[in-house]
């Protein structure tokens, strides 16, 4: 089991989806325009996937150290949407990240340098 | 998807590690680690971004695509300002019922080969409606 403590963290905003866009350079319209989200049948705009992804690796790079980290296979199960509220923590695997009324969006396996089991 | 681009090279070429980038990186982030965390995720990776490099060769219609998965593989991180080679490989393309499905690796080399950082991607495509 991973050691990572629970971590709730703060709901992803439209602005920050806005500068990883910026970063990435993905302005697929899926991502910040409402109407072309609900006629893909989406509630909402939705989270990058890499962005989710890349909000888990900060959890591990918080409390692990980037030095730590040799390994991360995340599987994106669920949409993110703007606003909601995501908890990350440890689990057999690795780590999972569900929102606040439970679903899962993502899954991991985490390696850590001190635990890959290559000579 | 574009299914003839399956086992094939889509891009091989040089980028810089973009100040700016890493600082929207890290502000898409908005945490303490956000700095740190940045030189892990690259912004020119085949993700769902670079819609000339990966986007277009793999023929992917955003309305319909989504990424089903990431994985990474660190050897160090990025430094500020440093040349990599980028390399990205269809390394699996199929089709389930009327899903499709991509497997994308992207290797990220230093100025002398060091290895910096190897992705996995996985791209899914759902038929049209």
């Amino acid at each position: 089991m991973t050691d990572i403590a629970p971590t709730k963290l703060a709901p992803i905003t439209r602005d920050q989806i806005q500068s990883y866009a910026e970063a990435v350079g993905d302005f697929n319209p899926v991502h910040f325009d409402v109407d072309f989200a609900k006629a893909a049948g989406l509630p909402d705009t939705v989270v990058h996937g890499p962005l989710t992804v890349a909000k888990i690796t900060d959890v591990l790079v918080a409390q692990l150290g980037v030095e730590a980290l040799l390994n991360i296979d995340v599987r994106l199960r669920a949409p993110v949407h703007p606003g909601d509220e995501l908890t990350v923590e440890g689990a057999e695997y690795g780590v999972s990240v569900r929102k606040a009324d439970g679903t899962v969006v993502a899954t991991g396996v985490v390696i850590t340098r001190e635990a890959d089991p290559r000579p | 998807m574009n299914v003839a681009v399956a086992g094939q090279k889509i891009v091989d070429t040089e980028v810089v590690v973009d100040p700016a980038k890493v600082v929207h990186l890290s502000e898409a982030l908005g945490t303490d680690s956000a700095p740190d965390t940045a030189l892990l995720i690259p912004f020119f990776a085949a993700t769902a971004a670079g819609q000339d490099s990966v986007v277009g060769p793999l023929g992917l219609d955003l309305s319909r695509a989504l990424q089903g998965g990431q994985a990474f593989e660190w050897h160090r991180p990025f430094r500020v300002g440093e040349t990599v080679h980028l390399q990205v490989v269809v390394a699996d393309l199929y089709e389930k019922r009327s899903t499709q499905v991509a497997t994308v690796l992207a290797e990220f080399r230093g100025a002398d080969g060091d290895l910096i950082q190897r992705q996995r991607i996985l791209f899914i495509e759902r038929g049209e409606p």
